[in-house]
């Protein structure tokens, strides 16, 4: 749709101009509801608070809102599929390379992360008789930098420079060479601000579970999902570094003229080991706090001890452990070579192994009621 | 009996029938495919076995009233059972890590030094969005691959400006076409026929129209596709 402003015409699809009358219209509805049902106390309370339950509840409700965002570029994505050569709306070309760049990057950094770290921040401090985290105001500072970092990419759509570039920002199609807008800016620093409120958080977690358990809450004591978190902040804390490093490589690339990914000095590659470094982890540290919570319920309704639980507990570090030997699985088709091939597929075929066992501990609890 | 309305969806997946990936026209794809099909075996198994358990669990051990007051025995373990759990998985994956390593070895893609082999050279130039194809006497031709039935095609991939990503479904897998690095992969056996080429790694906006035309000929054939002139 061509809009004229101030004399010159200017053009906006006609999903973002649909997406501001939403917005005005809901932000409206929204406001005249706080005001007539006097929720302002609540959400000034909400935005002061330092409180572990209620910074859950927040990490839990933006997870989840921005999880219906990345749930309906998932349609659109559907609808343009639907049948061959479909014309859906606006979704093609450039526009569809930008829905499923938001749609993998809000479901991975967005919706499924903040959702774990929010039930962490929640049950953790309960599981181990907790007053708070360690740091209470840190782990507010962690949910903002998220809240900011999440905010920041979904504006990113509202002025019309949404990401084309895929979630995994696979250089050198991301440097300034192939997508000079400010599009592919928007992905960089919006998962670098969000990326260090996670690592804020974990850092937070590893603190309290390791200095704040009531007395007689040994490690050996400790229930499954506090141990799966303890371990989880280990692979957020490694991963989401190696993140950031990359990120600002990328920076430095787009921004200042440095040529890490692309030119005859840098290699693209590298992009790809630093990105699989921080992505598989990010699999498990979305799979681990699972299984802890499997476990936990499993348990707690078969009214019976964890089956096993040294080895359950030892699983989750060796799983921890060998998340990061595995990377080169996402890379089979780069050309390291034969033999670095051969050394991931062994390795990668460790991972379900231990996965296995676990699964079958775990399956046997149910053995029980 | 409500659930029998369930089964015309089901009969929905019959959609799903012609996966070429699983039929592949050249031995590379073939042992790729076996690799597939032979894992998908192994999982199978387990799968059955993980399903029947987990439903006889739910079943058998669920709550009722009955059971409210019930506190269950505490069980320190099983050896029997916890050993079986251990080696047998270990043995499937000992008996699938075999054909595994023996064909990643294989067929993973090289580095173009490190690479010696015989047979039909052809040089693959990916840019946005475009494929170059130049045959061994500088015949260049653009999205359009013509290739000897049973002859090892050894492609020189190399890109202009982005990763790209090589593939032929029907012949075998992907493997990326990487800047200023030039990636060897071979081809054995392919078997005459046309199929398509993509390219499989994202790389744009005309990323989806980025295809070529794949036709497998005879030798004598392609030798005269040879010698007339690339216009």
């Amino acid at each position: 749709m061509n809009l004229s402003i101030f004399g010159k015409s200017l053009f906006i699809p006609s999903d973002v101009i649909a997406a501001w009358v939403f917005t005005i219209i809901m932000g409206g509805i929204v406001l005249i509801s706080i005001f007539k049902y006097k929720k302002l106390p609540v959400i000034w309370e909400f935005m002061r608070t330092t409180n572990h339950r209620k910074i859950g509840t927040l990490y839990i409700l933006f997870g989840f809102i921005f999880f219906l965002r990345a749930g309906i570029d998932a349609l659109f994505i559907r609808s343009q599929l639907a049948v061959p050569n479909n014309d859906f709306w606006v979704f093609q070309f450039q526009k569809y390379n930008e829905v499923f760049t938001t749609h993998g990057t809000m479901m991975i950094f967005f919706a499924a992360t903040p959702m774990l770290l929010g039930l962490m921040n929640i049950a953790v401090p309960l599981q181990i008789g907790a007053r708070d985290l360690a740091f209470p105001f840190l782990n507010a500072v962690g949910f903002w930098l998220f809240f900011t970092g999440g905010m920041l990419f979904n504006i990113a759509f509202f002025l019309n420079s949404a990401p084309a570039i895929g979630w995994t920002g696979y250089a050198p199609l991301s440097t300034s060479l192939f997508t000079p807008g400010v599009g592919s800016d928007f992905y960089v620093f919006s998962l670098q601000i969000s990326g260090l409120g996670t690592i804020f958080t974990a850092l937070n977690l590893i603190v309290t579970i390791v200095r704040l358990r009531a007395p007689g809450m040994k490690f050996t004591r400790m229930p499954l999902f506090t141990w799966a978190t303890l371990i989880t902040a280990f692979l957020i804390l490694v991963a989401f570094t190696v993140l950031a490093i990359g990120l600002y490589l990328l920076m430095f690339d787009r921004m200042f003229g440095t040529k890490f990914f692309h030119g005859p000095d840098g290699d693209p590659v590298y992009w790809q080991h630093l990105f699989w470094i921080f992505g598989h982890p990010e699999v498990y540290i979305l799979a681990l706090p699972a299984f802890g919570i499997f476990s936990d319920i499993i348990s707690t309704f078969s009214k019976k001890r964890v089956f096993g639980y040294p080895a359950m507990v030892l699983s989750i570090v060796l799983i921890g452990f060998l998340s990061f030997m595995v990377w080169v699985h996402h890379m089979f088709t780069v050309g390291l070579g034969p033999v670095t091939n051969t050394i991931f597929a062994i390795t990668t075929m460790q991972l379900p192994y231990q996965l296995g066992l676990k699964y079958l501990i775990g399956y046997l609890q149910c053995e029980v009621v | 009996m409500k659930k029998i309305a369930i089964l015309p969806f089901i009969m929905l997946l019959a959609g799903c029938q012609s996966i070429t990936v699983l039929d592949p026209k050249s031995s590379t794809g073939k042992e790729q495919a076996y690799l597939i099909w032979f894992s998908l075996a192994i999982m199978v198994i387990v799968l059955l076995v993980v399903f029947i358990l987990f439903t006889r669990f739910v079943i058998r051990y669920r709550y009722t009233e009955k059971k409210a007051e019930y506190i269950p025995q505490d069980v320190k373990g099983n050896l029997k059972y916890e050993l079986t759990w251990t080696i047998v998985p270990f043995l499937l994956l000992a008996v699938l890590a075999v054909p595994t390593l023996k064909i990643t070895f294989d067929q993973s893609p090289e580095m173009a030094a490190e690479a010696n082999t015989n047979g039909v050279h052809i040089n693959v130039t990916a840019e946005q969005f475009r494929w170059t194809f130049e045959h061994k006497n500088s015949k260049t031709v653009h999205n359009e691959l013509i290739i000897p039935e049973n002859k090892d095609i050894v492609f020189h991939l190399s890109s202009k400006d982005v990763i790209h990503s090589f593939w032929i479904p029907e012949l075998a897998g992907k493997v990326d076409v990487i800047p200023n690095k030039e990636l060897i992969y071979v081809i054995k056996n392919a078997e005459i026929g046309e199929y398509d080429g993509k390219c499989a790694e994202f790389c744009g906006i005309q990323h989806a129209n980025m295809t070529f035309d794949v036709k497998v000929v005879s030798l004598d054939e392609y030798n005269q596709y040879l010698k007339q002139s690339s216009n």
